[in-house]
């Protein structure tokens, strides 16, 4: 019955009919295919004039209207999509907008409804981004690309779209490459950039076009390429971080949502009772269950961390990138011309190129000598750059010239403070990467700046100091060498085993500091024996004394997380075995405790017996498997013969790691002295982001509104007010009202006083 | 009265300007610059006798055509129809045609009656752009529209000029058909199942309750009319005088004013598809129909729908049965009259 109602209603629009045979389509289909004939002509007549036709409208509704029913009628509307796509291809640019905006989006509803696929539709879309001159309809196709790659790319990757669009990425990038046809590439680059920042796409072939897109020929295209390896890390770090942010917030608002948003009052709800009534065994079994689920979903919440790869580690032959790119845009003779500042981009990334994956672009040092003088704009971002560009497989004979400059130009006596601090800084920034590239006396040349009257000086000349201290003590003068270093190197002297730093030669972890100290308390405790007669049975009854550290014993008091300590060992052995001098400890803690002296006794015993010990730590390394007892007792002992002294600071551990990016701003050193207006008001302006201030009267007030009565009282005609009785009666008021309402009257100007 | 400020401001005004030597005296507050330079003067067309030319005029007109309102767009197109010129151009076409579509009655009737002014030979260039138009309101959603389309389309059929008409069936023969079909509510594109006389669904005008075929029938007469010419027009040889004159140029092979260029076609290669953009597509306006024979071949795979059309619209009786009794048997005759031909 239902059935044959509905079939006697006149379909009189089409928004009625597509709802009609939506719900019945077999009865329908007459009316539909005369639709579908209608909108041929209509096709028809567009196509004997595109940009005079004017019944837009009606189109509009009729290719909405087929899009939307198309999948009731598979087998008439089999052309359709083509039709649509034929249609945008050839007229986009006469049609008038807000057909071309509906084709899009018709051909979108197809794809969502199956009848074509995101590669043909990525196919016929594509090439209109950069055909296009219209500027609403290019973001339109912008953002509909982005959304179907976003969708595509949600549970699992679409690797055969993927592909296909990031071939025409590929070829867009390859047919721009004359300077004239420019603008197209930068699509590419934008597009590529976009995904790689939402981590829709982040395998290597993206980094392959955006590698592409850096080597262009048009100066935009290539910075496009160049900032996308330089920012868009931490771009897309920020973009994962926000929207883990959201995500939290869409779980605890939308997902599952009764009991979700339950929960918390819930747990507070249940607490509150148990404190209030009565206390029975069924609401302490309700508070446990509530409490259950509330950690169950905590623990959902927390999303596991994602393997990303940074965009500069997944390229593909690094040196060659690195050697075209400074060929092309750095180097002269090359055909294109940069602006300084893009030049520094550029150098920027081919300098976190050669630090990264520790290339050999020789003429990168040569090129910088040019830039490192006092007086370059934007000199920090050179200095940054070169120390950027060191590291430990550089020839020490190329970087040389280069801190001699550094040296020359900025740290001598007629420059100013901030300018041999900064040259300081960098200077010791390449020689953390690369220790080699300086010599002994100009070395010490340098720290003679240490009683620089300038603090950010006297401290980048410390810094140096420090550094030195712990990788090569001998270079530097021997005052400056300090006490625990200067031991150390006697030591290693006296033993014949002193190292010296090599070209070539990587610092190779050889075992735990201080090891040979466990291995004698051990044998002095006679634990050895213990273990080697009751072999493995007892072990396994030990094992859980040995692996649980009992805290009351230790002079840890901090409990928990001890094994944070042995890993910050494992740190420190990554330097030169053994001792490390800190700069602050050894000058401000002169006062030593006998354990100090206790330990040079130690080290002056003959060579026999230094091997002998040797030995025994191999063999417990061989042997044994060191629980986090064990290693609490290595602490503790190390710490009793004075060796851990620095092991807390921190700062030396920290001064011989580097990063792979230096930043400019950090090379000029702690700022000193008060900060200027500027400074301030940026300051003040960075807090009040985001913030508004101002009464909500002011607010109120200027926004656009019609006369307030308030207003219309205070500009009504004098004359007409005169002979009312609130104005007439104010002359008329006792004493007493008028003095009550001139008290209020201060009263209120009080007020208003002490809120300004 | 008054503050101390206005009170100063007041006294401000009247102060005497003090006048220096050597110093030019400073100007007053209400002072003019009146000298003025310019490189040209432009002076505006001020002439109150002058009229605006016929052609500005019926331009103007032209434009109102479009004008949202329907009574402004019918008195345009009185306007028009009054004072049309020798030649029409293009642009009346190209304006007026869209108003087929028109959804107010008056509009289209005003339309009908401007078309039916303009002098056959100037129609002629134009009647492609109008049939797409006439196309378009046969398949139209609105009712009326779909009614009054038929009867456009008898003004093209009627033309005196029998290039007219002869265009429309050489060039959208099959197009026609289907939009017919469509008018009347026959389904032509599938075969009805063999042995059943009155195919399922469609072909039936009786069908119980659906409002578009209560519509239909009332609408039919006119679109049988205009069938009825249009298939006399495409299935039948008849040779207006031209044509015979035609015929009579010096032959020399039995075939060959088959290969002459049609000495009154105003678009003899359209059959050929050389502008168009879509080939091969359905619905296209141009197939090769230039012939009796081709078009009957055309024909053939519909006829099964159109005969159980009009099989049903003959026993309605009336009218209608009359006219279907008519086409059935005009149908029968020009099946046998090609078959014999060929």
């Amino acid at each position: 019955m239902p059935k044959r109602r509905r079939a006697a209603l006149l379909p009189s629009n089409i928004a009625l009919l597509q709802n009609l045979i939506r719900r019945d389509p077999g009865s329908y289909k007459e009316e539909f295919l005369v639709q579908y004939r209608h909108y041929a002509t209509q096709k028809e007549i567009l196509a004997t004039n595109p940009g005079g036709f004017h019944d837009t409208e009606a189109f509009l509704d009729q290719i909405g209207f087929i899009a939307q029913v198309c999948t009731c009628y598979p087998n008439e509307t089999k052309e359709y999509p083509e039709d649509l796509a034929d249609l945008l291809r050839k007229h986009h640019t006469v049609l008038p907008v807000e057909l071309r905006e509906k084709i899009v989006q018709s051909l979108v509803l197809l794809r969502n409804r199956g009848s074509i696929t995101s590669e043909r539709l990525i196919q016929v879309i594509f090439p209109l981004l950069v055909t296009t001159n219209s500027k609403t309809f290019r973001k339109d196709i912008y953002a509909t690309i982005v959304r179907l790659l976003k969708h595509a790319n949600r549970n699992t990757k679409a690797p055969k779209l993927n592909r296909t669009v990031q071939t025409l990425l590929f070829t867009l990038l390859e047919s721009s490459d004359g300077a004239a046809a420019a603008p197209d590439g930068l699509w590419a680059a934008k597009l590529t950039r976009e995904l790689w920042r939402r981590s829709i796409w982040d395998d290597p072939r993206t980094v392959e076009i955006m590698k592409q897109a850096a080597l262009h020929g048009n100066t935009k295209v290539a910075i496009a390429g160049v900032s996308f390896f330089l920012g868009v890390d931490r771009e897309r770090e920020k973009a994962e971080r926000k929207k883990r942010g959201l995500v939290d917030d869409d779980n605890s608002s939308d997902a599952s949502s009764d009991d979700d948003e339950g929960d918390k009052p819930q747990v507070a709800g249940i607490k509150h009772r148990i404190g209030v009534n009565k206390k029975t065994g069924k609401r302490a079994r309700k508070l446990e269950a509530a409490m259950r689920t509330l950690k169950k979903k905590g623990k959902g919440a927390a999303l596991p961390t994602q393997l990303n790869f940074s965009a500069i580690h997944l390229l593909h032959d690094p040196q060659g990138f690195a050697e075209r790119l400074f060929g092309q845009t750095l180097s002269r003779g090359s055909g294109i011309k940069f602006t300084l500042d893009q030049r520094i981009q550029v150098l920027n990334l081919v300098s976190r190129l050669i630090g990264v994956h520790k290339l050999s672009v020789l003429g990168v040092y040569s090129y910088l000598l040019k830039y490192l003088t006092p007086k370059q704009r934007n000199v920090t971002q050179f200095m940054a750059a070169t120390a950027q560009a060191s590291h430990d497989l550089v020839p020490p004979d190329v970087l040389s010239p280069v801190i001699r400059k550094i040296a020359d130009e900025f740290v001598s006596d007629g420059v100013s403070a901030e300018v041999a601090a900064a040259g300081l800084n960098t200077i010791r920034e390449i020689l953390t990467r690369n220790p080699l590239a300086i010599e002994a006396d100009l070395l010490q040349d340098l720290t003679a700046y240490k009683g620089s009257k300038s603090k950010s000086v006297m401290m980048a000349a410390r810094s140096l100091i420090g550094l030195y201290r712990e990788i090569a003590p001998e270079m530097l003068s021997r005052k400056d060498r300090g006490k625990i270093a200067s031991m150390e190197m006697s030591a290693t002297a006296a033993s014949g085993q002193a190292k010296k730093l090599q070209y070539g030669v990587e610092n190779i972890v050889e075992g735990i500091p201080g090891l040979e100290l466990l291995e004698q308390w051990r044998k002095e405790q006679g634990l050895d024996k213990d273990d080697e007669e009751d072999a493995a049975t007892k072990e396994a009854e030990d094992d859980d004394d040995a692996w649980n550290i009992d805290i009351s014993d230790s002079e840890a008091s901090e409990g928990g997380w001890i094994d944070v300590e042995s890993d910050m060992e494992y740190n420190v052995s990554d330097d030169e075995a053994g001792i490390q001098g800190d700069y602050h400890a050894a000058s401000e803690d002169d006062d030593d405790d006998d354990s100090d002296k206790e330990e040079n006794a130690e080290e002056k015993q003959p060579e026999a017996k230094r091997a002998k010990t040797e030995d025994a730590v191999q063999t417990l390394m061989a042997t044994k498997i060191l629980t986090p007892a064990d290693f609490q007792k290595l602490e503790e002992l190390r710490t009793k013969a004075g060796l851990n002294k620095i092991l807390h600071g921190g700062k030396v551990a920290a001064a011989t790691q580097h990063e792979d990016t230096v930043d400019a701003t950090s090379l000029l050193g702690p700022k000193t002295g008060k900060a200027s207006k500027m400074e301030r008001m940026a300051a003040v302006m960075e807090g009040r982001e985001d913030r508004q201030f101002g009464s909500r009267k002011s607010k109120k007030d200027n926004q656009p509104h019609s006369t307030t009565n308030k207003e219309k009282a205070r500009k009504k005609n004098f004359i007409m007010m005169i002979h009312k009785r609130d104005v007439q009666g104010k002359n008329k008021k006792s004493l007493r009202d008028k003095q009550k309402v001139l008290r209020a009257h201060i009263e209120k100007q009080k007020k208003s006083k002490g809120k300004r | 009265m008054g503050s101390q400020k206005k009170q100063k401001e007041k006294r401000k005004d009247f102060v005497k300007p003090k006048l220096k030597v050597g110093k030019t005296k400073p100007k007053a507050t209400s002072y003019t610059e009146l000298g003025f330079r310019a490189k040209a003067i432009g002076i505006p067309e001020q002439s109150i006798t002058k009229t605006h030319t016929s052609r500005e005029t019926f331009d103007h007109y032209l434009s109102l055509a479009r004008h949202h309102s329907h009574s402004t767009r019918r008195e345009a197109l009185a306007y028009l129809q009054a004072h049309l010129p020798e030649e029409v151009d293009s642009s009346l076409f190209t304006s007026i045609s869209p108003l087929i579509l028109d959804p107010t009655p008056t509009v289209r009737a005003a339309v009908l009656s401007l078309v039916r002014a303009i002098p056959t030979s100037s129609l002629a260039p134009h009647v492609h752009l109008i049939s797409l138009y006439i196309h378009s309101g046969m398949t139209h959603l609105a009712p009326d529209i779909r009614a009054d389309s038929s009867k456009f389309l008898l003004f093209v059929l009627k033309a005196e000029d029998a290039d007219i008409p002869m265009q429309l069936v050489t060039r959208s023969w099959e197009k026609t058909l289907h939009c017919f079909g469509s008018l009347l509510g026959w389904d032509l594109a599938s075969p009805p199942p063999p042995g059943s006389s009155i195919p399922a669904g469609s072909g039936n005008w009786n069908k119980v309750g659906n409002a578009t075929s209560i519509d239909r029938i009332a609408n039919a007469p006119g679109h049988l009319d205009a069938l009825s010419l249009f298939l006399r027009l495409g299935l039948s040889e008849n040779l207006t005088p031209e044509m015979q004159a035609q015929r009579e140029v010096p032959v020399y092979h039995a075939d060959t004013t088959k290969h002459l260029i049609p000495r009154n076609a105003t678009t003899p290669y359209a059959r050929l598809g050389l502008f168009v953009e879509d080939k091969g597509r359905r619905w296209t306006a141009v197939s090769s129909t230039e012939d009796i024979g081709a078009r009957y071949q055309l024909l053939k795979g519909m006829l099964p729908g159109i005969l159980a059309g009009l099989d049903s619209g003959r026993r309605q009786g009336g009218e209608i049965g009359r006219k279907c009794k008519y086409l059935i048997d005009f149908l029968d005759k020009a099946k046998s009259e090609t078959e014999k031909l060929q």
